[in-house]
């Protein structure tokens, strides 16, 4: 039986590559990788409250331990800015995370998704989406909620997708503004099954074949059938242009404090996805199952009924999207100015290796680049 | 930098009346036609209306709620009430049930650390992975040589 491997992906930020051929350069190299693709696997983004506490602190010891007192002053003014920024502000920090259930070398799939992906990979458990214990309540609606003291923990809903309706996708919409929602939720991409290439070719040949025999039967007008038979054709060219056919299924877990924000939430994601994709909340024995989508578990042991969809790798790559929203990253560095819609603070550590360092800043005129690097 | 999402093309989905897909009235059909004959052994009177709302009753039951038709969305539902019930009062008539039904009790009360352990053999070191360490075409085995830049020396 193959072992499973788990991965941590540091998110990029997508805006380097926010023009027509970076984006598109970026979705042929996700969608190469996914071609490749022969064994299950499971895309897992969390998104967790994060604050700049660990800077603040670092700046006060720096002010405490320095004898210069004009160092000192200039310490505390950044601290106070920190402390502002932190303030006016609820950051989230998102890590991302690859499961693949392969008898492959861990090392050398790691070496595979860091050349496709292009930023740093590395073999590690995944976090957990709580700690402690949890218990499944049912008032005023299906929740997870902690046992004992809460001690911050929040409470839990989990939705899952079932049917996805014929949109355009692309690496902003629709999986970027669930994150932009800017609360605490992890999403998960589970990839139970990618077709072999001929076994992919003969199912879609199957179904245009019964669907055409029930058109010429029919009478009157069947749109669905013509655009399931075009839909169809669509898929077979794009999988004997190189495409693989992957069976998919989104999870999205959503936390908060108390139940009415919970709710609103809730309704927030399932209404901001609607366009794109149906999102069911679980019930019962559903609900606690479908944790399982966010941990390294095998969906068949999951063992939720199975309402994932078929998508060809050009249209998986897109669902790989949070990888190009990094939000918080490390705070280790001196601040390089914003991200992510201008909301997110940048450091960056270019001492890191005690070497010296020359720095290119590369952006579109206007937004600073100058003024930064002169501060 | 786009793609249109198709819809489900591996499912069949043909039209059938009344918005209701053809399976689902080819499945409602065959249900009361089967309760019909059974129902007539016994109660010919009444065979006809029990075998209609049989088949009414599967049109309803077979529509999709949330992807999942609907009895299976209720018996889920009914088992995850029975599981809270179960594990609220563990020597109540509804737990010796739930364990007469071998319902999976433990999923009521969820431990982070078990639920997200990560999985076993995770740190374990695949030695596969070294077999290129050796030089290529020679036998395995560790090389020592004499000095940096020596002629090497093999043991074993």
């Amino acid at each position: 039986m193959d072992e499973v491997s788990t991965f941590l992906i540091e998110p990029f930020d997508i805006m380097l590559h926010a023009t027509e051929d970076g984006v598109q350069s970026l979705q042929a190299r996700f969608a190469t990788w996914l071609r490749t693709l022969n064994a299950p696997a499971r895309f897992v983004c969390w998104q967790m409250p994060a604050t700049l506490d660990a800077k603040i602190n670092a700046l006060s010891r720096a002010a405490q331990a320095t004898t210069d007192p004009q160092r000192a002053q200039l310490l505390m003014e950044y601290r106070r800015y920190y402390e502002q920024l932190d303030d006016s502000a609820e950051y989230q920090r998102a890590l991302c995370g690859i499961a693949v259930w392969s008898d492959q070398n861990q090392r050398a799939l790691a070496g595979g998704l860091r050349s496709a992906f292009d930023t740093l990979v590395v073999e590690g458990a995944w976090p957990a989406l709580f700690t402690g214990r949890y218990a499944i309540r049912d008032a005023p609606f299906w929740h997870l909620a902690p046992v004992g003291r809460p001690g911050g923990r929040p409470l839990w809903v989990l939705l899952n997708s079932y049917a996805f309706a014929p949109a355009t996708w692309n690496f902003f919409r629709p999986l970027p503004p669930l994150l932009r929602l800017n609360f605490p939720l992890a999403l998960s991409i589970d990839i139970p099954k990618t077709y072999e290439r001929n076994s992919a070719i003969d199912a879609l040949e199957g179904i245009i074949q019964a669907y055409e025999v029930h058109l010429s039967g029919v009478r009157g007008e069947d749109s669905r059938s013509v655009q399931r038979v075009a839909d169809c054709r669509k898929a077979l060219s794009e999988i004997n242009a190189g495409d693989a056919l992957h069976l998919v299924q989104i999870s999205i877990a959503i936390a908060a404090d108390d139940l009415s924000t919970l709710k609103e939430r809730v309704q927030a994601v399932i209404h901001e996805t609607k366009a794109w994709f149906s999102l069911r909340h679980e019930v019962g024995e559903l609900l606690a199952r479908s944790l399982g989508y966010f941990a390294a578990k095998r969906t068949k042991h999951i063992g939720l009924p199975d309402t994932s969809w078929p998508v060809v790798s050009r249209e998986l790559a897109l669902m790989l999207s949070p990888l190009g929203y990094r939000k918080l990253s490390a705070t280790a560095g001196v601040l390089r100015g914003e991200a992510v819609g201008a909301a997110y603070p940048v450091f960056h550590d270019s001492w890191r290796d005690k070497r010296a360092t020359h720095e290119i800043w590369v952006g579109v005129s206007g937004f600073g680049k100058v003024r930064r690097t002169a501060a | 930098m786009a793609a249109d999402f198709k819809s489900h093309v591996l499912l069949r989905d043909e039209k059938g009346l009344f918005g209701i897909p053809f399976k689902r009235l080819l499945l409602a059909g065959v249900g009361a036609g089967l309760t019909y004959t059974l129902v007539n052994l016994a109660f010919r009177g009444w065979s006809i209306p029990i075998a209609v709302l049989m088949g009414v009753a599967i049109l309803v039951l077979t529509a999709p709620r949330g992807g999942i038709p609907l009895w299976n969305r209720l018996v889920y539902r009914l088992r995850g009430w029975l599981l809270l019930v179960a594990a609220r009062s563990p020597q109540g008539l509804i737990a010796q049930l739930t364990g007469m039904l071998e319902l999976p009790v433990d999923l009521v009360r969820l431990d982070g650390a078990r639920v997200f352990a990560p999985p076993s053999g995770e740190v374990e070191i695949d030695l596969r992975e070294w077999v290129t360490f050796a030089h290529a075409a020679e036998v395995d085995g560790l090389v020592f040589v004499e000095s940096p830049l020596g002629q090497e020396v093999r043991h074993g």
